[in-house]
């Protein structure tokens, strides 16, 4: 597979070669991902970094940026009918 | 020698690196030691709002000031630091409310902000889709506005670096070396040592730690702040909405990638260094969003997280001089480091190099009365 313009992150549209780069720099992947917004678009890191950690073989947890909730985009009505529902129990 | 500085900074957020910045232009050899990354603290985890509509003089002339400062650097020195006057409404929901901005419009005026109380229609025209439930009005200053804090902080990094500066990541200040009451240099964790005359603590939430290895009391508090982000959706509105209710929140909606990020106070205030995120906050956040803006139901929560507030017991930054000579303090922004950062930053620069005041800085000395109170926190 070719390497030079593959994409990593589809939320954001950042390509390997433009992390490559700021790796290069010395720039850690919690830095990377607050420079492009890769891992901060929809996916959330779910897509990127899973690729990321492949690439750049990355075995230890600490490196990569800690996971916040919710697990999955959720819509703001559901949120509030879920709030009000409780507020009557 | 190679650790030789001619100041270093403790902490890389984005008041520590404003600092250098504004110390680095004077010709100082700066080096910067932070902990974590840079960001990683309260910098990182901010929503991002440059606001000047504050209550105490020496606050608005500082805002004036950074307001001044940031147009500069994203025009003048082509930085895209997404730089971008939206401006701030705070919402009025009672004649209460209404009587306190009026009184701080007052004095807002004296230092020519354009700051104006607006009707519910006149607030409508500015956010259309805003609720007009039970209010009386707003507050609208059109100069205040929004900034990308990475962006921000890194820049300010790059350009200490192109004048010979040292950023030294992944350390911890451990001992700070003083002399006949002089600040003589410190060590960190690795073991290493860095000597220079001057040291600035600029550890934000942290602040109280450092200032223990010189044995003086900091009254800076850390309290817990979360926020939440949603995916990315057309511009709905260009200013940071304030809603000052016992329930209010306020966001903003970025206007580079359009996603809308958001906080509110908690009541009671929670305190210590804990980063948790609150499932209260998931669940409560987004209906006081959605209350606001009704069009917001439709939109999808990505994200929450918590950062640190470093509070003061007054609720202004503490800024300036110790009774140690050398060791300055540029802490304790209670939530508002990176709008303070770049005219705090370039005033403690000028005072330290110069003893030029930029600014009333006296008013945020260690040594000041603490009892009174900033009422637009």
């Amino acid at each position: 597979m070719k390497k030079n313009n593959l994409i990593v992150c589809r939320c954001e549209d950042i390509t390997w070669p433009e992390i490559e780069d700021l790796i290069k720099k010395g720039f850690t992947l919690e830095e990377i991902k607050k420079l492009t917004r890769c891992g901060m678009g929809y996916c959330q890191g779910r897509t990127c970094f899973n690729i990321l950690i492949r690439l750049l073989k990355i075995t230890n947890q600490n490196l990569i940026p800690k996971k916040r909730p919710p697990l999955k985009p959720m819509v703001i009505k559901e949120i509030v009918s879920y709030f009000e529902n409780e507020k009557q129990l | 020698m190679k650790n030789n500085f001619d100041a270093i900074i403790i902490g890389a957020g984005v008041v520590g690196a404003a600092t250098g910045y504004y110390l680095a232009q004077l010709g100082l050899k700066i080096a910067i030691i932070e902990k974590d990354y840079p960001t990683a603290g309260s910098t990182g985890r901010c929503i991002g709002g440059v606001r000047q509509q504050f209550a105490h003089p020496p606050t608005i002339q500082l805002m004036i000031q950074s307001v001044k400062l940031l147009k500069e650097y994203q025009e003048e020195l082509k930085w895209d630091i997404e730089w971008y006057q939206g401006g701030y409404l705070f919402l009025a929901h009672s004649e209460e409310k209404k009587e306190s901005y009026l009184k701080a419009i007052r004095i807002q005026k004296e230092f020519n902000l354009p700051v104006n109380f607006l009707s519910p229609e006149e607030c409508q025209k500015i956010v259309p889709d805003l609720n007009l439930e039970g209010l009386i009005g707003g507050v609208f200053c059109p100069t205040d506005g929004q900034v990308n804090p990475f962006k921000l902080t890194f820049s300010y990094l790059k350009e200490i670096k192109r004048k010979k500066g040292k950023i030294y990541t992944f350390q911890k200040v451990v001992e700070i070396k003083v002399k006949h009451s002089q600040i003589i240099g410190l060590k960190t964790d690795k073991n290493e040592y860095f000597s220079s005359p001057i040291i600035i603590n600029c550890a934000g939430p942290y602040a109280k730690e450092i200032g223990k290895l010189v044995n003086l009391e900091i009254p800076v508090e850390p309290e817990r702040h979360e926020a939440i982000v949603t995916e990315k959706i057309e511009p709905l509105f260009p200013c940071m909405i304030v809603d000052y209710r016992e329930d209010g929140c306020y966001f903003v909606q970025k206007y580079k990638t359009g996603n809308i990020i958001g906080c509110y106070t908690p009541i009671p205030n929670i305190p210590g260094y804990s980063l948790d995120s609150s499932f209260e906050f998931f669940i409560e956040m987004p209906r006081r969003m959605a209350r606001l803006i009704p069009k917001l139901k439709d939109v999808k929560i990505l994200r929450q997280w918590a950062g640190s507030y470093e509070m003061t017991p007054d609720g202004n930054p503490i800024v300036g001089e110790t009774p140690i000579k050398g060791f300055y303090l540029n802490c304790g922004m209670c939530g508002h480091g990176l709008m303070f950062a770049p005219a705090i930053g370039k005033a403690l620069a000028y005072y330290i190099v110069k003893k030029e005041y930029l600014l009333p800085l006296q008013d945020f000395s260690l040594f000041r009365d603490f009892s009174k109170k900033e009422i637009m926190k």
